[in-house]
């Protein structure tokens, strides 16, 4: 006789949860919000002077577990240069289908240029459109965001020096461009020429 | 000899060296890492960057162990608590102004400061103030960019111009603080040698334009094979990155052969590689037009072609191998002329000099008899042009108290370290030879060592080897007879002419008739088949089957374009000047679309229905072996990674009367086929470098 009981018992857990509030969303029309440590698309930072924080030095791609970043670097032009000092990446491409989306890439860069951020809708009907090129991945001219670098950041103790990328005791950079663009803090003038120091001798131009 | 050693501990290791070695070798020695940034193993010591400090018992202050020599009973510490202090002050002094852009410095990840920083440094400077900064990225010379920032002023690299290749280029400029490297005013540092400055620069000052930001060191993969762009066959490296792009090649030491430098000819030769100019289809003509076609097309169209001509005589299809080609390469291609094509119309465009199965005492000097020769000659030679790493070894056995006698007919810039000099003219040899052998020079006891230029013989060689060989009986002294040696100008000439000799005295006596000249030869050349040179072809010449790797202006002209790959992708050996056979090994894939010589000669000879025995070239070089009497013995593994000479053969010829049968017929081939406006080398350096095709993914 009990188990006669049972059934209502269970049908009424059922009703119980008809006038529950749903834990589903009505993607895509609705979103939920992403935890901003969320590595999904990564993005290339720019400087707030236009310049890109990449400067080429492959670090990323020698991180990557999955082989699935490839650079070519090359020489700015000293003019009208692509990123501070004298190296910039001319390709940059990650193949999003090997991308394994941990991370180390974005640990490994030394200016802050690569990061991965909260999008990760990436679907497409042909392989080849996964490879995402540089210009794919760069933020658009006029922005400078730092990407979610800041939300992984360990906030420090208090006190302690935050500016420890320069190797001098004082934590200060001392405006050498080339040093800046190796420690991502080349956010300076765009006039790089003006920041070059010169020889003290002429050069012979072969 | 017990006598002559020295006895000290190095971090209480005994060791016992010979007197007058450095505290660093002898270190060394012991398997004991002392690191060094000034001190260069091949060139004096200077004891100006301090980092290999160490302490010695009894010695109020510590020393530097790379200009110290050791002493009987020394007691060495190298990492005690003093010397460790002293070592991380250093680098820290040597840091101060260090601009550490090491993610974009082409030294980063090999860097001798990196590395040695981690081990001996303290991690932290305490430098506050402002760096010094000096200018970045100074174009120095046609190869080299320099930066002063990076500079730790080791001065290895103007040591090197001044007492290694003895042609200065860089100085030191200004004093104390404001000391930097540079040129002279208005001069351009353009040393056909300045590329080693960049290999031996411990930290990221100098830098090579065209490995400038093409990769990082932890990318590349470095395959040991060697340089073919002359017949000195210096070891090499050469860096592929990411398995396709061959972007630098750096010494590979082998002090039997280039004592661990290179010239800029070699070590930047190899952009070509990367050329988009690349032949990647074969062509076939079709109506008047050369059109893509595929293997089987093109192989049986040239199969066909050769074939067509054949029966017009032995001379009727003439092959022409390139000196450039390797032993393997050329001994199948004599195979397929005298198995398949029944011709033995097989020519080289090479220079003339005795070979050494015919002229052992005319082959009998090796690079490293140079060294401790009393008096070195050379005859007609230009090393400086042909053959610069040799231009390197004279001028160090010069050093080492050696005398030079050149017979030249044009200025050389080893003409100021000559203690003598001989107008020579080449079509009056003997005359020169006879006051070479009468020059107060030649009048003594110890080694001579001549080198002579192949050119010399060009004109006559049957006179030219019967002067040398007087010159042999001339100079020789308490029944020591000269070390002499040719000088060819061609990578692969000496091993290519062996493999031809050798297939025409072998392979030739079975299957088709007796060696047959162009002279002889019936009905003329009526096809051409030409292996990885440029050639003159006539007029009339019916079918022109070419094998290379760019579209030259002879392939223009072929009937057949067969894309062939270049050195980077070929394996085989190589018998250098001085007959050492030294092995080539592939750095990368062939092209896709292209094919390695070898297996293109396998292919067409298949296609002629012929199925040679060997199919790669350790087969081919088994059947070299076994079949050339110079290389009766060698095989692959004894040449290992440093290669070795080929034994000559002790019997000396009966007489001058057995000259090669194919001394008149290599000469006809020279002047008729030597048409090349420049050798292949410059077009290598040349072509432009511009291949970089996206990951595939």
């Amino acid at each position: 006789m009990p188990r006669m009981f049972d059934t209502v018992k269970g049908l009424g857990i059922t009703l119980s949860h008809i006038f529950r509030k749903a834990d589903t969303i009505s993607y895509p029309e609705q979103r939920r919000p992403h935890p901003p440590r969320t590595r999904g698309r990564h993005v290339l930072h720019r400087y707030e002077n236009e310049l890109e924080r990449c400067i080429g030095c492959l670090l990323c791609s020698a991180a990557c577990p999955a082989n699935a970043i490839f650079i070519e670097a090359a020489e700015n032009d000293s003019t009208n240069p692509t990123s501070p000092g004298e190296r910039y990446a001319a390709t940059y491409e990650i193949d999003m289908l090997r991308c394994i989306f941990c991370g180390l890439c974005e640990q490994a860069c030394p200016t802050g240029a690569v990061t991965l951020e909260g999008e990760t809708e990436l679907v497409s009907f042909a392989r080849s459109s996964m490879v995402y090129t540089k210009e794919m991945l760069l933020e658009p001219r006029g922005t400078a965001t730092r990407g979610s670098i800041l939300a992984w950041a360990a906030p420090a103790p208090a006190g302690a020096d935050t500016d420890l990328h320069v190797p001098d005791s004082r934590g200060q950079f001392d405006g050498a461009w080339t040093t800046a663009a190796a420690v991502g803090k080349a956010n300076l003038p765009v006039n790089p020429s003006a920041q070059r120091p010169t020889g003290r001798t002429e050069e012979p131009q072969p | 000899m017990a006598e002559n050693l020295v006895n000290l501990t190095i971090d209480g290791v005994p060791v016992s060296v010979p007197n007058g070695t450095l505290i660093w070798k002898a270190a060394q020695m012991a398997q004991i890492d002392i690191p060094i940034y000034c001190y260069h193993p091949k060139m004096k010591p200077l004891g100006a960057c301090r980092i290999c400090i160490v302490q010695v018992e009894g010695q109020p202050r510590l020393t530097t162990a790379c200009t110290t020599p050791v002493a009987e009973g020394m007691a060495v510490h190298s990492r005690n608590a003093v010397a460790s202090e002293a070592r991380a002050a250093i680098m820290e002094f040597l840091l101060i102004n260090h601009p550490l852009d090491c993610p974009i410095c082409d030294r980063g990840g090999e860097c001798d400061l990196q590395d040695f920083a981690v081990a001996y440094g303290r991690g932290q400077s305490r430098f506050i103030e402002d760096k010094k900064h000096a200018a970045k990225a100074v174009d120095i010379g046609r190869e080299i960019v320099l930066d002063r920032e990076r500079c730790i002023l080791c001065q290895r690299c103007v040591r090197f111009g001044e007492e290694y290749a003895q042609e200065p280029g860089l100085i030191m400029i200004e004093r104390g603080v404001k000391m930097e490297i540079g040129t002279f005013p208005d001069q351009p540092y353009d040393s056909i040698f300045s590329g080693n400055t960049v290999e031996m620069c411990p930290v990221g000052a100098l830098t090579s334009k065209r490995y400038r930001f093409r990769a990082r060191p932890w990318e590349l993969t470095a395959t040991s094979t060697i340089c073919p762009h002359c017949p000195v066959g210096c070891n090499i490296k050469a860096d592929v990155r990411l398995g396709r792009e061959v972007v630098r090649f750096r010494s590979r030491e082998n002090d039997d052969v280039d004592d661990g430098f290179l010239c800029d000819r070699g070590r930047y030769g190899y952009t070509f590689i990367n050329s988009l100019d690349r032949l990647t289809t074969p062509l076939l003509r079709k109506d008047g037009e050369l059109l893509p076609a595929t293997w089987d097309e093109a192989l049986a169209a040239a199969a066909q072609g050769l074939a067509n001509v054949a029966h017009h005589g032995a001379g009727a299809v003439q092959t022409i191998v390139a000196p450039t080609l390797t032993n393997e390469e050329a001994y199948l291609l004599g195979k397929l002329c005298r198995t398949v094509l029944g011709s033995g119309n097989i020519t080289a465009p090479h220079g003339n000099f005795a070979l050494a199965a015919d002229y052992p005492e005319l082959n009998s000097a090796a690079f490293n008899d140079l060294d401790g020769a009393n008096l070195i000659i050379l005859i007609g030679a230009n090393p400086y042009q042909h053959q610069p790493v040799f231009d390197l070894r004279v001028k160090k056995a010069l050093r080492g108290g050696a005398k030079l006698l050149l017979l030249r007919d044009e200025t050389s810039d080893l003409d100021e370290f000559a203690a003598g000099t001989i107008e020579l003219d080449v079509s009056n040899l003997d005359e020169a030879l006879q006051a070479a052998t009468r020059h107060p020079l030649a009048a003594n006891d110890g080694r001579i060592v001549v080198w002579y230029d192949q050119r010399i013989l060009f004109a006559n060689p049957s006179a030219g080897i019967a002067v040398l060989r007087n010159l042999v009986g001339q100079l020789t002294r308490v029944g020591q007879p000269p070390l002499v040696g040719p000088l060819v100008h061609f990578s692969n000439e000496v091993g290519v002419r062996e493999m031809l000799q050798a297939t025409r005295l072998r392979l030739g006596q079975g299957g088709s008739q007796a060696w047959a000249t162009r002279s002889q030869a019936g009905s003329g050349t009526q096809a051409i088949y030409i292996v990885g040179t440029e050639a003159t072809v006539p007029e009339d010449c019916q079918f022109v089957v070419v094998q290379d790797s760019f579209l030259t202006d002879t392939a223009k002209r072929a009937n057949v374009v067969l894309p062939a790959a270049t050195f980077a992708e070929a394996a085989g050996t190589y018998t250098s000047t001085e007959g050492r056979v030294q092995r080539l090994r592939p750095a990368i894939q062939p092209l896709p679309g292209s094919r390695s010589h070898l297996d293109i000669i396998i292919a067409l000879a298949a296609t002629l229905n012929e199925r040679f025995d060997s199919a790669s070239y350790e087969q081919v070089f088994a059947e070299i072996a076994a079949n050339v009497p110079l290389y009766n013995g060698l095989t692959l593994g004894k040449l290992g990674t440093k290669g070795m000479r080929r034994p000559l053969p002790s019997a000396l010829p009966a007489s001058l009367a057995d000259l090669p049968a194919d001394a008149a017929e290599t000469l006809a081939g020279v002047a008729r086929l030597w048409t090349r406006s420049s050798p292949p080398l410059s077009r290598a350096l040349s072509s432009s470098c511009s291949c970089s095709p996206a990951l595939p993914t």
